[in-house]
C-alpha cells in the first residue's frame, strides 16, 4: 500500500501514514492480512521516586542537626540559635527531600505540608522571642498564602474550561486578601488601617474584571488567547 | 573470577553526570531473523560471551570522585521486549546492567547504555551475540569477521583501551559554535519514542549518491540540512533564520588504527546558514562533502580529542567530589553542548556478517535515542541490500520526517516506511 500523499510505501501493519497521518482503507480481506505489530503492547513499568538521593539527604540532614545540637550544648550549655537552624533544616527537608520518597506528589498537599513546616517554624521564632505576632499576623498571612497558591493551583491542573471566569475570582481574591493581610497588620503592629492595600486592590480588582469580561465576550477572548498563550 | 572494574573512557565521563530522569544516553541494536526467537539459547548465548566481552557485562556505580563500570558476576536476564525502543534506563537499573538483552517474536534486540561502548563497539558484541545464538541452535560453525569475533578467543588488552588518551595532541580545538535551529513539537506522554523506519535499497541509494558525487553520509546529511531548511523557512521569519547543523559521530578507529570496543567516537558538527542565500541539494553536498573532508583527519580530530581529555588531567577537577562534579558538567553540558545541533545522524554502515549467518538473519537495524536536548535523532545502517534509516523522536509531530521521506522519494529512491505507531 502507498501513501497517496507522500509517495512512500508503507508496511502492511500500518493503519495511517505515520509520515502524515492519512487514513489508510483496508477492505475485509487485507484487515485479516494484516501482519503484526513490529513492537509488543507492553508498556516499561518506572517508578520517579528517587529513594537513594532521599535516604542521603535525609541522613545529612539528622547528621546536620545533631551536630548543630551538640555543638550548642557544648558552647552554650543551652540551645540558643542552635534551635533556629534545626528548624531551618527541617523546613528545607520538607520542601526539597520529603517529595524525593514519593512516585508522585500531588502540589496540593507539598505546598499544604510546606505552609504547615514554615508556619511552625515562624510559631518558634514567636515563642523563643517571646513575640506576639504570631496568631494574629503570621498565621492569618501564611494561611491566605496559602489558600491562594492552591486556587492558583487548581486553575492550572485542574480547571479547563471557564479559565478566565476563574482567574479573574482568584485575582480579586488576591486584591481582598491583601486588605485581609493588612487588617492583620493593623492588629499586631498597630500601623494605619487600609494604606496600602487599597492599590493592590483596585489593581487586582481591574485586572479580575477584565479577566471576567474576557470569559464573557467571546472576540477578547480569542485575542487574549492567541497573543498570550502558553 | 576475577571480579574487576573499569574507569569510564574519555567521552563517556560525562554520560552519568547529563543523565537525569527522564533521559539516559543509549543505543539499540536489532537483527531480525528467519524463526521465532529461542530466549533459553539466548540466554545460553549471553553467558557464554561473558569472558569475551567483560566491558560489556557490567555495571554502573559510584566511587568518591568519578563513576566507574564494575564486572558483574551475573549475566543480564534476556527479556520480552517493549512498546517502542530504548525505554528509559535508571540508575537502579544501571547499577546492575548497562545493557539490556531483548526478544520478540523473531526479533533480537541488545540495547547498551553508551558509557559502556559506542555503535561500533556494540556491533561487534551484538554480532558475535546473534553467531553465538545461531551456534548453538543450528549446531553450526561460523567464521570470523571483522564483526564477529569466536566466544572463546582470549581477550586483547588493546579492546579494552580508552583510545582517547593514546591519540590525542597538545592543541585543544576551541568548542565554541554557533547554535543551530532547533524543531519544536509536543511532547509524547510517558517519555515514550516514536519510531520510524525507512527502508531503502542501497544500490538505489548509492546510486543518487553517486549522481551527487559523495558518499551516502554526506547524501543523507544533505537532504535531512535541506528539509530542515525548509521547515525553518516556513515557521521563522527571514530575519529569524538560524544555522541548520547536523552532528555526525566519527567513528575514530579507522583514523587512528584502533581495536577499542569501548568509546571511541566523537562528534562533529557539519551545516549551513540560511540567511547567506539559498542552497540547492548540489550545494549542499559539496559544502557537507568539503566541511566533512576538512574536520576528519588525524590531526583535527586529535585535536577535538585534547579538548575533551585535557579537562580530565585538571587535578582540581579530578579531586572534585563526584555530587558537585555533576552539578558543574550537568550545568556545562546544559550551556554548551546542546543547542549547536538540530539532530544526530549516526551511520553504522554496511554490516557484513560472514556468509553462514546471511540466511538466518533478515535485517539489523541501528537505533539511537534522542539527545538530551533534541526532539529527534537518525540513525542508518546497512545490511545486505537494504539501507534503514531511523528516526526516533520524542514529539507528537512527524513534520521532518514527513519532509525528509518525501525527498528522498522525489529523488527517486523508493521508500518504504515502518513505525511503531500508527
Ligand atoms: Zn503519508
Amino acid at each position: 500500500m502507498y501513501c497517496v500523499k507522500c509517495g512512500v510505501k508503507l508496511s502492511d501493519d500500518l493503519t495511517v501514514c505515520p509520515l502524515c497521518q492519512t487514513k489508510i482503507y483496508y477492505n475485509e480481506e487485507q484487515i485479516k492480512a494484516i501482519k503484526e505489530k513490529k513492537y509488543p503492547e507492553t508498556m516499561p513499568t518506572r517508578s520517579n521516586a528517587n529513594r537513594s538521593l532521599a535516604s542521603i539527604l535525609t541522613m545529612l540532614s539528622l547528621l546536620t542537626i545533631s551536630i548543630i545540637l551538640i555543638l550548642c550544648y557544648q558552647v552554650y550549655d543551652e540551645i540558643r540559635w542552635g534551635g533556629y537552624a534545626v528548624f531551618s533544616v527541617g523546613v528545607f527537608y520538607c520542601v526539597f527531600v520529603l517529595p524525593l520518597w514519593f512516585k508522585k506528589i500531588n502540589p496540593i498537599i507539598s505546598v499544604l505540608i510546606n505552609h504547615t513546616a514554615i508556619s511552625l517554624f515562624l510559631l518558634y521564632i514567636n515563642l523563643k522571642t517571646g513575640g506576639d505576632w504570631f496568631l494574629s499576623f503570621a498565621l492569618p498571612l501564611n494561611i491566605i498564602i496559602c489558600v491562594n497558591v492552591i486556587l492558583a493551583i487548581i486553575l492550572i491542573k485542574y480547571v479547563s474550561k471557564g479559565r478566565y471566569f476563574f482567574a479573574g475570582g482568584i485575582i480579586i481574591l488576591i486584591g481582598l486578601s491583601s486588605m485581609l493581610i493588612e487588617f492583620f497588620q493593623h492588629l499586631t503592629f498597630d500601623t494605619k488601617m487600609f494604606v496600602w492595600s487599597l492599590y493592590v486592590v483596585v489593581c487586582c480588582g481591574i485586572f479580575g474584571i477584565f479577566l471576567i469580561l474576557a470569559g464573557i465576550i467571546k472576540p477578547l477572548k480569542n485575542y487574549l488567547n492567541k497573543r498570550f498563550f502558553i | 573470577m576475577n571480579r574487576n572494574w573499569y574507569r569510564l573512557d574519555t567521552a563517556a565521563l560525562l554520560f552519568p553526570a547529563v543523565m537525569n530522569k527522564n533521559w539516559s544516553n543509549a543505543f539499540r541494536l536489532e537483527a531480525t531473523i528467519n524463526h521465532e526467537v529461542d530466549p533459553f539459547i539466548l540466554q545460553k548465548a549471553v553467558d557464554d560471551l561473558q569472558v569475551r566481552f567483560p566491558s560489556f557485562y557490567v555495571g554502573l556505580r559510584t566511587g568518591f570522585f568519578w563513576c566507574y563500570l564494575q564486572q558483574m558476576e551475573e549475566t543480564p536476564k534476556v527479556m520480552s521486549d517493549f512498546a517502542y525502543p530504548l525505554t528509559f534506563m535508571s540508575y537502579k537499573e544501571l547499577k546492575n546492567s548497562c545493557m539490556r538483552i531483548l526478544y520478540y517474536k523473531n526479533r533480537i534486540a541488545v540495547e547498551f547504555f553508551h558509557g559502556v561502548t559506542d555503535g561500533t563497539g556494540g556491533n561487534i558484541y551484538f554480532c558475535s551475540l546473534l553467531a553465538r545464538y545461531l551456534e548453538i541452535k543450528f549446531d553450526i560453525e561460523i567464521g570470523k569477521s571483522p564483526f564477529v569475533v569466536n566466544h572463546d578467543e582470549p581477550v586483547s588488552k588493546e579492546e579494552l583501551e580508552d583510545s582517547f588518551h593514546k591519540h590525542t595532541n597538545d592543541y585543544p580545538a576551541s568548542r565554541k559554535e554557533t547554535s543551530s535551529y532547533q524543531l519544536k513539537g509536543t511532547k509524547n506522554k510517558n517519555d515514550y519514542f516514536t519510531l520510524i523506519t525507512g527502508i531503502v535499497e542501497t544500490t538505489k541509494l548509492k546510486e543518487i549518491s553517486n549522481r551527487y558525487n559523495c558518499t551516502i553520509t554526506v547524501f543523507l546529511t544533505a537532504v535531512m540540512i535541506e528539509s530542515l531548511i525548509e521547515i525553518q523557512k516556513e515557521k521563522c521569519l527571514p530575519q529569524l533564520q538560524k544555522h541548520v547543523k547536523i552532528t555526525i559521530p566519527v567513528n575514530l578507529r579507522k583514523l587512528f588504527g584502533s581495536k577499542t570496543v569501548r568509546n571511541f567516537v566523537l562528534p562533529i558538527n557539519v551545516g549551513v546558514d540560511p540567511k547567506k542565500g539559498d542552497y540547492s541539494l548540489k550545494d549542499l553536498c559539496i559544502s557537507i562533502a568539503s566541511q566533512f573532508n576538512y574536520e576528519i583527519t588525524t590531526q583535527n580530530m586529535a585535536s577535538r580529542i585534547a579538548s575533551n581529555v585535557n579537562p580530565q588531567k585538571n587535578i582540581l577537577l579530578q579531586a572534585t567530589p563526584l555530587p558537585i562534579k555533576r552539578l558543574v558538567m550537568g550545568a556545562v553540558y546544559h550551556r554548551a553542548g546542546i543547542l549547536t545541533s538540530s539532530l544526530n545522524i549516526s551511520n553504522l554502515g554496511l554490516v557484513k556478517l560472514p556468509k553462514e549467518m546471511d540466511p538466518f538473519i533478515e535485517r539489523i537495524e541501528f537505533i539511537i535515542s534522542p539527545q538530551k536536548n533534541n526532539i529527534n535523532n537518525c540513525s542508518v545502517s546497512s545490511y545486505k541490500n537494504h539501507t534503514y534509516i531511523n528516526i526516533n523522536r520524542n514529539i507528537v509531530e512527524s513534520e521532518l520526517e514527513r519532509v525528509f521521506f518525501s525527498k528522498l522519494v522525489e529523488l527517486g529512491i523508493p521508500v518504504t516506511i515502518e513505525s511503531n505507531r500508527g
